[in-house]
This record gives C-alpha cells, sequence and structure tokens, in this order.
C-alpha cells in the first residue's frame, strides 16, 4: 500500500478550486436521511445545520438527491409501514427547512438555480426503490406516486434490491421478469408529472422495460461500469450504450465493491482515480455528456449494523449479495461529503478540460432536471 | 346405479372452494359461543351446504391474493388473515365440534370418510399471505401457517406477488422469484400440495423443474376448449397429468365459455371430455369455485350484512366487495358481468350433485366418475402428505 495524505480544501491545484466555485456541483444519490432520522428520534435539534450544511459546504457540493424512502423500513424512518415512514421523512425535512434557512427543497431546475444563487444547498427529494408507491394489493392505482409527487417526490429510482409490483430488482434475477403492466403506467405517469426515473438496481429486463418505456431521458443515480470492476451492480457496455441513446445521466457510486474489484478484502486504497476509470471508459461509449456524481455516502458507523439487522443474511439486500466490507466501504478519497473538493482535483490532474470538468460536476444533472423536472 | 346414488355413494372432493364469508362472519359475531362450545357454527353454517353439496373431502381456501379472502379482515394483511381463519377452524374443534377434520395428515382424511365427517383440507389461494416483513421474505411464514394446519399452497392469484406472476402478469411472464422457489422446496419437505392454479406459464414449468412431486391445479378449464387466459394449455395439461397430478375442473362460467350468457352443463362436459383424452381420465377432478359472493343466493343476502361494525371493520369496507370497484375483473383478467358467475345446472353447493347424472348420462361408468368425483384428487393428497 502506497503512503497516502489526505489534502486539505487549500491544497488542492488552483485550477480545481476555481472549477469547484464556478461549477453547480450535483450528488445524486445522498442517504442523509438513513442518519438524520436516527438523530431526530434522539432528539437532536438542527440537524442539517450541525451536521450535513457544514460538510456539504466544505466539500462544495450544492445539489443533493436525498433518499427520503424506499423498498425497505432502514429508508423509511425503520418503519415497517413505507408510506408512513416516508410521509415522516419528507415531514422532518421540510420543518427543518423551514427552521434551518440553509437549504431549500426543490422541485424544479429553476428552483435549484434559485437557490444556489441565492447561497442554499438545493435539495431533491427521493425513493430508491417505489415499494412505498404500491398502494392498495389489489389495486393499480397511481395516486401514492401522485401524492408523493404533491409533497416534492422528483426522483424516484423504481427498484431496490427486491421485487415490487412494478418490477424486479438485482435481486430478483431468477424470476427473469420485466417491468409489469402497473410499472409501465408508473413510467408513463412520472414522464407526464415531471418525475425523474432512476434505473438503478434493475435487473436487466427491466432496465430495458423501463428504458424503452420512458419517453424522458433517464438516471442511473450511483452505479459504476462492468468492465472496469466486475460487480453485479454495475452496468454493461450494453446498457451504458442505451443509455447514451436515451440522453440520459450515469452517477459515478463511492462505495469501493462498486469500484474496485476485491479492493474491500484486501484493504487496497481507493480513491477518486479509480472512479475516472469508470468515466473514461463510458466517455469512449457515449461521451463525457452522460457522466455525473451519485456519492451514495451514508453514514458508515451509524448505518452499518441497520443494514446488518435488516437483512436476512449480512451483507445482503433483499437476495442481492453487496459483501461486508472490511472497515469503511466507501472510498478512501473523498472519503465523505466533506471531502468531494478532490474531485475536480482529479479531474484536473487526469487532464480533463475545464468544460467536462463542470459538466461531470453537476452539468450533464443539471442538464437532466432540465429537461424532466416539472 | 342412478347419479343421485353414485354421488351419494362416493367419495366426492371439491377441490377448490374458498371459505364461506358467512361462515367467518357468524364466527366473530358469535365467538364467544363458539370458542366454549356452546354453539358449533360450522354445524349451523356450513355443514347443511356442505352436506346438499354432497362432498366428502372439501380443498379450502383460508386466504389468498384476491381481496374477497380478506373480505371482513378489512386489512390488507393477508398473512394475518389466514391465521384468524385457520384459528376458526381450529377453535371450533377444540371446543367439540365433530363434524370435521381439519386433516393434517393422509389417515386424518380417511378417519374423515369411515367415520362419516368433512374432510377439509386448507390452503391458500395466493402466496401473498406468505408476505412478512416488507423486506424481508422468509419462509417462517409457511411453516407457521402450516402448524396450524395449511396443507396446500397455491402459489399466486391472477397478479403479482413475491413467489411469482399470475396469469395476468402477461407482459413480465415471469418465472418464480427466489423466495418463491424456497417456498416450493419448503412445501415439499414440510409434505404439503403445491398448487399452480392462475400461475404463469413461466412459473408452472419452473415449478415443475422444483419439485418432482405431483401437482394439482385446483380450478381451471382447457384452453383448447375455450381459450380464456385463466385456463390451462394442452402442454400445461399434459404436464400435469405426467407428473400424476390432477386438474379440477373449474364451474366458473367465464373460463367454461365466456362467450355465453350461461354456459351450461353440456359446455362444462367439454372440458371435461377435453383432459380426459388428452391426459388420461386419472387426471381430472371437479373444483368449482364456490365462494360466498359467487352463487347468486349468497350474493345476495352479503349484501345485508357487509359491515360487522366498528369493532371489526373500517367503514370502507361497508359495501361488499372492494371487487366491486372493477366489476367483473380479477386482478386484471376479465371474467364478465352476468347474472350467474357459474354454469347453470350446477351454479352453487345445493345443485352441484347435478355433474354426478351428467356425468352417468354422457356415458362415463361408475367408476370413472368416482375417479372424477374424488379419487383422482385424494391420489395426489395422499402420495404427498405425511
Amino acid at each position: 500500500m502506497t503512503e497516502f495524505t489526505k489534502r486539505d480544501k487549500d491544497e488542492i491545484s488552483e485550477r480545481a478550486r476555481r472549477l469547484n466555485e464556478e461549477s453547480i456541483i450535483v450528488d445524486a444519490h445522498n442517504h442523509m436521511m438513513f442518519e438524520f432520522a436516527i438523530r431526530k428520534a434522539l432528539g437532536e435539534k438542527d440537524i442539517f445545520d450541525t451536521h450535513y450544511g457544514p460538510s456539504l459546504r466544505y466539500g462544495g457540493i450544492d445539489v443533493i438527491v436525498t433518499s427520503v424512502g424506499g423498498n425497505s423500513p432502514c429508508t423509511c424512518n425503520l418503519s415497517d409501514n413505507l408510506e408512513f415512514g416516508c410521509f415522516e421523512q419528507i415531514d422532518m425535512l421540510r420543518l427543518e427547512e423551514q427552521q434551518s434557512g440553509s437549504f431549500r427543497i426543490c422541485h424544479n431546475a429553476e428552483e435549484i438555480e434559485q437557490a444556489v444563487e441565492a447561497g442554499k444547498i438545493a435539495v431533491l427529494l427521493a425513493f430508491e426503490g417505489a415499494r412505498a408507491l404500491e398502494g392498495r394489493a389489489d389495486e393499480e392505482n397511481l395516486c401514492m406516486l401522485r401524492t408523493f409527487y404533491r409533497l416534492g417526490l422528483r426522483v424516484n429510482c423504481i427498484c431496490g434490491g427486491g421485487r415490487t409490483r412494478f418490477g424486479d430488482g438485482m435481486g430478483e434475477a431468477r424470476a427473469d421478469a420485466g417491468l409489469t403492466t402497473f410499472g409501465v403506467g408508473l413510467v408513463e405517469e412520472m414522464n407526464r408529472l415531471g418525475m425523474l426515473a432512476d434505473l438503478t438496481h434493475m435487473t436487466e429486463r427491466t432496465f430495458y422495460d423501463a428504458i424503452e418505456v420512458s419517453s424522458k431521458p433517464v438516471l442511473v443515480s450511483h452505479v459504476g461500469v462492468k468492465s472496469v470492476c466486475d460487480n453485479p451492480a454495475n452496468l454493461d457496455d450494453q446498457r451504458i450504450r442505451k443509455i447514451g441513446e436515451n440522453g440520459g445521466v450515469i452517477g459515478m457510486e463511492m462505495v469501493k465493491t462498486e469500484i474496485r474489484k476485491g479492493a474491500h478484502e484486501t484493504g487496497e486504497l481507493v480513491t477518486f482515480k479509480d472512479v475516472i476509470r469508470h468515466i473514461d471508459h463510458i466517455a469512449s461509449l457515449i461521451g463525457i455528456d452522460h457522466v455525473g456524481l451519485g456519492l451514495d455516502f451514508d453514514n458508515f458507523e451509524l448505518v452499518h449494523n441497520i443494514h446488518r439487522a435488516m437483512c436476512p443474511a449480512p451483507g445482503s439486500i433483499e437476495g442481492f449479495y453487496t459483501g461486508i466490507p472490511k472497515g469503511n466501504h466507501m472510498l478512501d478519497e473523498p472519503g465523505d461529503l466533506s471531502e468531494a473538493y478532490v474531485i475536480a482535483d482529479y479531474l484536473v490532474d487526469h487532464g480533463f478540460s475545464d468544460e467536462d470538468i463542470g459538466k461531470i460536476l453537476g452539468g450533464n444533472m443539471m442538464r437532466l432536471f432540465r429537461e424532466t423536472l416539472r | 346405479m342412478t347419479g343421485r346414488e353414485l354421488h351419494r355413494s362416493a367419495v366426492v372432493c371439491d377441490t377448490h372452494q374458498e371459505i364461506l364469508e358467512e361462515y367467518v362472519y357468524q364466527f366473530l359475531t358469535n365467538e364467544e359461543q363458539a370458542i366454549t362450545g356452546t354453539r358449533h357454527l360450522f354445524d349451523e353454517i356450513y355443514l347443511p351446504i356442505l352436506r346438499k353439496q354432497g362432498v366428502n373431502v372439501v380443498n379450502m381456501a383460508v386466504g389468498g391474493d384476491h381481496v374477497v379472502q380478506v373480505m371482513y379482515s378489512a386489512s390488507e394483511y393477508r398473512f394475518w388473515d389466514a391465521h384468524k381463519k385457520l384459528d376458526i377452524l381450529n377453535s371450533e374443534l377444540e371446543a367439540g365440534c365433530t363434524s370435521f377434520y381439519l386433516c393434517r395428515k393422509k389417515d386424518d382424511i380417511d378417519r374423515a370418510l369411515g367415520e362419516g365427517k368433512i374432510a377439509v383440507l386448507a390452503t391458500i389461494a395466493g402466496g401473498r399471505v406468505l408476505h412478512g416483513k416488507a423486506n424481508l421474505n422468509l419462509r417462517s411464514s409457511l411453516r407457521s401457517l402450516y402448524r396450524l394446519g395449511l396443507r396446500g399452497l397455491q402459489l399466486t392469484g391472477n397478479s403479482r406477488n413475491r413467489l411469482g406472476d399470475g396469469v395476468g402478469q402477461e407482459r413480465t411472464m415471469g418465472k418464480l422469484t427466489g423466495f418463491g422457489a424456497q417456498v416450493v422446496t419448503e412445501a415439499d419437505r414440510l409434505g404439503m400440495v403445491l398448487d399452480t392454479a392462475q400461475l404463469s406459464d413461466p412459473g408452472f414449468y419452473d415449478l415443475l423443474s422444483l419439485t418432482s412431486n405431483p401437482v394439482i391445479d385446483s380450478h381451471s378449464c382447457a384452453a383448447g376448449v375455450y381459450p380464456h387466459r385463466r385456463n390451462l394449455s394442452d402442454d400445461r395439461i399434459r404436464a400435469i397429468a405426467e407428473r400424476g397430478g390432477v386438474v379440477g375442473v373449474s364451474f366458473r362460467a367465464a373460463l367454461v365459455n365466456q362467450h355465453k350468457e350461461t354456459p351450461d352443463v353440456g359446455d362444462l362436459l367439454a372440458h371435461i371430455d377435453y383432459i380426459v383424452e388428452l391426459a388420461g381420465i386419472e387426471h381430472v377432478a371437479l373444483g368449482p369455485d364456490y365462494s360466498a359472493y359467487n352463487t347468486p343466493v349468497d350474493r345476495n343476502r352479503i349484501r345485508g350484512f357487509g359491515n360487522l361494525g366498528p369493532d371489526f371493520c373500517a367503514f370502507d369496507r361497508l359495501t361488499p366487495l372492494q371487487s366491486e370497484k372493477y366489476p367483473g375483473w380479477i386482478e386484471g383478467v376479465w371474467y364478465g358481468i352476468r347474472s350467474c358467475d357459474f354454469v347453470s345446472g350446477v351454479e352453487e353447493h345445493e345443485n352441484f350433485p347435478h355433474i354426478t347424472e351428467a356425468l352417468i348420462e354422457h356415458g362415463y361408468s361408475s367408476e370413472e366418475c368416482r375417479m372424477i368425483l374424488g379419487e383422482n384428487f385424494l391420489r395426489v393428497y395422499r402420495s404427498v402428505l405425511s
């Protein structure tokens, strides 16, 4: 293992610092609510301003797409009643917004730009897994989708690890089923409403069905490239090409197992330099206009035990084995949101142009938001 | 021997009947008397109907995927609902009701037949009953229900659940899920009969690759006679037969012939003949699919007591059926709206015995009738139950 010293914010290159200043930096997959909800339950106050605001600011991140719900209780305020947990999390974040003033829940690109202009963090509400939108078991009714849209949901990652009534996540590959008719209706209604479809975690058939059905560009918010790192969650070349044709954007993941194979076992350092191999591969197939960031930082210390408690087998999420990393499962650099400023430096070092760096940091995601959100 | 005499003397099995909602209703409203044995509600409500039907063995769904199965729960929680219905049957037995057995072993069936009691086989009409925590699929739900007497398992209704896709999921045509495959293996280990009714074709063939036991299709007809989405292809019928399984022919008008307002017994016999011809007489049984709401008599009666009151039932279930919001549909499959949902002449429990007369008149021998009426079905249960 090579010696490795972290750089502080003023130790990165001049050019990278300028690019961080000039760009709207978007993290398309954020998990602050995991921990936020726990802190809330423990009675903490000013949670955003104490924990997340400062680290997002220090890291230079302007926009986060944050999960306020998903397929499992651990993403729904630990409630088995998923819908209710989602309502609670949206409510607590909206109360926090009034009280904090340092972030703004946004619904479209224009609002994001205004928030960033006003010096606030822009927050988009998202789901990771659409199980909370299933509604009554016997009906295929999209009232929950429209309800959550009205409450501010703008990004919907349709699948998690397992099965929903809309489609199957990668843990359910055995069934070899694609998007259901209910799932087709969901995507069409999302297109109509102006809600962005996130196709992360989908099985082969579900992915191609969803991207065919969607009349709008799609997001794959937090993922790596299979030919660079052979992880079942990662995108193969065929899927990447399809995203290119669709005009979608791929957010780069910061989880070690999806970036460098085996590194979580050997303890090798994994940094954004490894992520750039993924970016280069995507750019060589479909161009740089389809790459962004979906950092996926959770809070390892607090959240890891929840993951273990939730799962039938430790290290797997609904049939999909993600592995139990030794130590921290996130990249060594950036190791959390507050270190996100190094990303620009790695991109500068690799020789990307200013324009391309701006696109990767957030320009492409902003373009996607403009084309889809209402 | 006349048809009537034959029906009385033969072992008659109904391979698919949903537990009567009136029975559930009466139990819940007279629970104290039922659990202390001052009244046996099975004897008051169920037994007379089953005696008129002339059946000795009933494969009785105590839950399932469709909303009618959770009618009196006012709950989406089917796992709980199935426990409740099994509790009703067990409570009645514990309180001294002697007119039926809830059969747990194959010997129980013979014991019931020997003693002139009704042999009840508990099953579920769809695996949503096994859903537990939202993101966690555990086989413990199957074992729990098994311990309470569940011995049959129909994997899906028409739509999707976490075990697999039903015939209504035409777009996905999914096989069984990982959980579905685990459940099949566990059901085999426990000794439960797998029921492939309503399961998608890919799910059906997948299931056959996972088990070596005979399987049943408890209530379907032949697509070769009438091509309803719920009906079975020739290949699927042959596959069930090759396994030593049985097809319980459904009496639902929509499956028998949806084009006719009231298909008659002749139309029903066409399905029986076809399956006999294709697969052999050993693989045919009768699964009329009578349930509380589908017979004209019950439908009128039930309108009167759709609500158990605030202790049991939310007010949004005041109307009898959630499915009345989608008249004629069952989870994505069209059955149509007709004055009677069943084949005329055998449209309810009371005139079910006509089927035996019709079989005799149609030229089936007494021996063949006995096979269709019950022996074929019992063969499967005897080979699978411990």
